[in-house]
């Protein structure tokens, strides 16, 4: 550092200037400046500003209070006439507040000094301009394009909002990437599986609990997570008095604690009960004729181990019920399943019988729980297939979809891809979907699924090939995904990786360049679709505070960034199809990064806000209005108009899977085999035509019982802003919110049967081991929990992600333990999704 | 009181100074340091010392800047362990955050100076370098002639020094360079003898 250069500071000290003894000078100033005059006095009752909570998948409209220009309450949006009832919202609204001023917030770009990679090494970040960051990238990206190898870039989504189309859609193609890569194999795509193969439908469920007469709920714990989280803590009341409640759930959750009947089945064995329920609901003659059919001489012949011949049954809507129970129901009685899911027969068939007698205002609601196994898939498909039995599927009271969101997509990228980005895009993408073991059949085609956690092994396998650089945003893999060491190790291997994030994280230490992203709820633009209580709404992502740091939204104001800088060194593609979205009310190109996202959001919701355009639901004056009311609303579920053509193979809600026969017949043709060798590859009991109905399976485990006694169960907190709240004081403070958790300590819950067996004691320090990792925490005696499981919220053991979360970042020691460094990598292979429920893994336990 | 508040020129350059002092480190640092010490050694005698020894911390190349700029982005700005958060809420309230209650009054005593915060300073009101450069702001208003110094006593008194102390604490006590200590060294010293000065 040169001493000798009179800067201007020593000029000003040596003059007097800083000090302007001198009347006339003004004082020099950088933090702050001369007020404009405008806003003397900002004292203000303050005013509520309507935005978006994505702090879990409900995704509620909110409205902030901003008094002075801070943001200091969130609540319901009142006009949303779904989720959030007279402006009621669940506590992970609250915990945002937390979140958006938490200090250790990234805050500036920052760019890694150290080259060597890993858990314990110091990235040694030093801040840099957002112009030297985007400069260094739009280097990497030109790169890579000079060498023809545009593919070797990887898009790595985690949560997101609809203007995801900008980076994660159209900005890879344009690069020349195929790889844009989402987090949904983590989130539930087993769980979808369940309602495709059954009745056509890749999506999540509504449900239209104020009708409905008889909620089994498959390990959702819809007061706490998952999803519709206000709603069902509105309505639940009104639930309990009309309705009957089952959970299955070896744990004791919120939901559970108030249910009717609490069944605390064998992780993993839903299977069993389900088809268990099936068999009484047939061999008692309750399921719903009118929906499913009937013998056409009205005598049952659904008698325990007995087939029936097709030719005496008439089906209605549904297809292949007969073939169903000769296949697989026949044997499966509650007494079998008594001794597969440890549930006295009794209880199974007292829950089967008044569900099917509450048809067809009875709901079978799925979720991760059953559907996130080895072997979860099948366990899905027979969950929802209740729902076909008794006639709720799309009918009042029942399980239901969406109304249709009005909105429109983004012109076509195909006119600016140039032959590099064009050739670049037709490799097969990096997270091996579609290979032999890797059918990934969402929407019933092989490979068009996600197989997010196999991402990392790729990386490391150079398998299909090698990745040389890589973007995330909202996502943090190396903590979210099972097997999570492997992301360590993966990322260490990535020659340039950029992370966009809100907060510090474990994978932002693996980072080159770190960007801060706006935070959803209160700095950015953006949209999302959701449903609830028989709507369906659109509701918009605003800034409604200013932001304290130098943010940018990930999805949109970063890539126009990088597209500008791109442009500068003379590749325009990107730059000019960006300015081909134009704003719809006056037709003005964008000319920053701000007015293109606005651009964005307005062409892609012009039809709920442009009264020129004619949709139902809710009207408005223009876009103005939308953006001061934020949500539109559907008009109410038009029920049973799936009735008429379910879109299966078959049309009908198949109990028999024509369209997923079709699926496996096609990926097993691809692999020049049969689905007998795919049910292999993929870790399925199943073969022959097992494969195509609901079925059980035994639950896939890792460990053996002998080393490994204990299931391991893990659950989710009612807090949980997906993993990303840990660093907020109140996450903490309010952690034994979730029942039988600890206040700032992350807890394995063990039966006393248990604990009195190990010789444990509440507060006692365990290590819980797999066969493929281990964690440290705190033992919590309690009765909540099913002898023979450990039961584990997810959510704490943060290493890095700021002050609060983890106990000591200097010795990367967290606070308690990270779940997914003790479950093992593993997927039900037929969606894509990775697995951390069913008991995937045996634990043992010692203490310390 | 007034009177009892002499070298009000160079109060000011100090509080500016110290101010620039916790900016990221830049090639204008050199100069910011010896100006420091030049105005040290002319009044705050005990200052002196510490203020030569930081200029000898001063790094002398390319490798120990970036050192420096590490041992700044750790304590001040993270990401990961914020090892001396620079906001004043975070020290003057309970919960661990920025824009408190106290930020806010911070804004409402720049408001009533006539300030609001520069658009391209992307940090809280009550950061480190925008509260040192208002007492600055505050001292060269009475050297133009407006009296100011009750209104002095007051932010430093209610604001600036009560959480100056721990946060100098924290730099002391985690800083990996010489430098960042002796700042804080320094920063927490001349206050609390300003905070005597205006309570004389």
């Amino acid at each position: 550092m040169k001493l000798s250069r009179r800067s201007f500071i020593k000029a000003s000290v040596a003059t007097g200037v800083i000090a302007a003894g001198a009347g006339g000078t003004k004082p020099m100033l950088q933090a702050l400046a001369e007020n404009s005059g405008k806003e003397n006095k900002q004292v203000s009752e303050g005013e509520w500003r309507p935005t978006v909570c994505q702090g879990c998948t409900t995704w509620c409209a909110v409205q902030v209070k901003v008094v002075n220009g801070r943001a200091v309450k969130v609540r319901g949006n009142p006009h949303s006439k779904a989720n959030n009832h007279d402006g009621k919202v669940c506590p992970r609204a609250h915990l945002s507040l937390q979140q958006v001023y938490d200090p250790d917030r990234i805050k500036t770009p920052m760019k890694r000094t150290n080259p060597k990679k890993g858990r314990n090494e110091d990235p040694q970040f030093v801040p840099i301009t957002w112009d030297e960051a985007i400069d260094e990238i739009a280097e990497k990206f030109l790169e890579l394009r000079k060498n023809n190898e545009p593919h070797k870039f990887v898009l790595m989504r985690g949560r997101y909002t609809y203007l995801r189309e900008i980076l994660y859609g159209a900005f890879p193609k344009l690069i020349g990437s195929p790889n844009s890569i989402s987090h949904s194999a983590l989130c539930a795509e087993a769980e979808k599986f369940g309602s495709y193969y059954t009745e056509h439908y890749w999506g999540y469920r509504d449900y239209d609990l104020r009708n409905t007469r008889y909620v089994i709920l498959w390990g959702a714990d819809p007061l706490a997570s998952n999803r519709q989280v206000p709603h069902a803590m509105n309505v639940w009341g009104e639930v309990m008095d009309r309705a009957k409640v089952a959970v299955i759930d070896p744990r004791l959750s919120v939901t559970a604690a108030k249910a009717d009947e609490w069944l605390p089945v064998i992780p993993g064995e839903d299977g069993a009960l389900a088809t268990a329920m099936a068999h009484v609901i047939l061999t008692e003659g309750l399921w719903n004729k009118s929906f499913v059919g009937d013998f056409v001489d009205g005598v049952n012949r659904f008698k325990q181990g007995e087939t029936v011949d097709p030719e005496t049954f008439q089906e209605n809507l549904t297809y292949g019920l007969v073939r169903w129970w000769n296949l697989e129901l026949k044997d499966r009685t509650p007494q079998w399943a008594e001794q597969k899911a440890g549930i006295p027969a009794e209880q199974i068939i007292r829950v089967a019988r008044e569900f099917a007698e509450a048809a067809p205002k009875a709901i079978s609601w799925l979720s991760p729980g059953t559907s996130m196994q080895v072997r979860g898939g099948y366990a899905a498909m027979a969950a929802h297939a209740l729902n076909g039995l008794v006639g709720s599927v799309d009918n009042v009271g029942g399980t239901i979809r969406s109304a249709k969101y009005p909105t429109q997509a983004i012109p076509s990228v195909e006119p600016f891809m140039d032959d590099i980005a064009k050739a670049g895009n037709k490799h097969h993408k990096v997270d091996q979907r579609g290979y032999k073991e890797f059918p990934a059949l969402k929407k019933g085609k092989s490979g068009k699924g996600v197989v997010t956690n196999r991402l990392a092994d790729a990386i490391l396998d150079e398998d299909p090939y090698e990745v040389k650089m890589a973007i995330g945003y909202w996502n943090n893999f190396t903590f979210s995904c099972a097997g999570a060491s492997r992301w360590e190790k993966a990322l260490e291997k990535l020659p340039f990786f950029v992370h966009i994030t809100t907060h510090p994280s474990e994978m932002a230490m693996f980072a080159d360049i770190v960007l801060p992203a706006a935070h959803h709820l209160y700095e950015r633009l953006g949209y999302i679709e959701s449903k609830a209580n028989t709507i369906s709404y659109i509701a918009m992502n605003q800034r409604v505070i200013e932001p304290v740091w130098d943010v940018r939204i990930d999805e949109t104001e970063i890539p126009w960034m990088i597209a500008e800088k791109l442009a500068e060194k003379g590749f325009t593609n990107v730059l000019d199809y960006f300015k081909s979205i134009k704003d719809p009310e006056t037709g003005k190109t964008p000319t920053n990064s701000w007015e293109f996202s606005e651009y964005v959001l307005k062409t892609m919701t012009q039809p709920i806000w442009d009264p020129a355009i004619k949709t139902e639901g809710d009207q408005f004056s223009g876009w103005e209005e939308f953006k001061k009311v934020g949500i539109w609303n559907s008009e109410p579920y038009k029920f049973r108009n799936k009735w008429k053509d379910f879109g299966t193979k078959t049309g009908k809600f198949e109990f028999y899977s024509e369209t997923l026969k079709a699926a496996l017949e096609h990926h097993a043709e691809k692999h020049n085999t049969n689905v007998d060798d795919i049910m292999k590859v993929t870790k399925y009991q199943a073969r022959g035509e097992l494969a195509f109905v609901p079925h059980y399976e035994e639950p896939f485990r890792w460990g053996d019982e002998k080393e490994y006694p204990f299931i391991f169960v893990e659950h989710r907190s009612r807090l949980n802003r997906e993993a990303r709240s840990a660093n907020c004081q109140w996450y903490q403070e309010f952690k034994d919110v979730d029942p039988g958790d600890e206040r700032w300590d992350d807890v394995a819950k063990i039966n006393p049967v248990d604990a009195g067996k190990l010789g444990l004691k509440t507060g006692d320090k365990i290590r819980l081991k797999s066969p493929t990792g281990e964690i440290e925490c705190t033992a919590k005696v309690w009765e909540g929990v099913r002898p023979g499981t450990i039961v584990k919220c997810y959510g704490q053991g943060h290493w890095a992600y700021g002050r609060i979360a983890a106990k000591d970042f200097k010795k990367r020691m967290p606070r308690g333990g990270n779940n997914n460094e003790l479950l093992p990598a593993d997927y039900e292979r037929l969606s894509g999704s990775t697995v951390r429920h069913g008991g995937v893994t045996r634990v043992k336990v010692e203490k310390l | 009181m007034a009177e009892a508040v002499t070298n009000n020129e160079i109060r000011a350059n100090v509080y500016k100074l110290l101010s620039l002092c916790y900016q990221q480190p830049d090639e204008d640092l050199g100069d910011i340091v010896v100006s420091l010490a030049e105005q040290l050694c002319k009044v705050y005698l005990e200052l002196a010392e510490p203020a030569g020894k930081l200029v000898q911390q001063l790094p002398e190349d390319a490798a120990a800047v970036q050192q420096l700029q590490v041992d700044h982005a750790k304590l001040f700005i993270g990401p990961f362990d914020l090892l001396a958060p620079p906001y004043g809420s975070v020290y003057l309230e309970e919960k661990r955050k920025v824009m408190g209650d106290t930020t806010m009054e911070v804004i409402a005593a720049y408001q009533e100076a006539g300030l609001q915060l520069d658009e391209n300073f992307k940090e809280p009101p009550d950061h480190i370098v925008a509260e040192l450069e208002f007492m600055y702001f505050l001292i060269f208003k009475e050297l133009q002639g407006e009296a100011t110094v009750s209104r002095q006593k007051r932010f430093l008194e209610r604001y600036l020094q009560p959480w100056a102390e721990p946060f100098c604490r924290k730099i002391i006590e985690n800083a990996a360079t010489d430098f960042y200590k002796i700042t804080a060294e320094i920063t927490r010293n001349f206050i609390r003898q300003d905070l005597e000065l205006l309570s004389r």
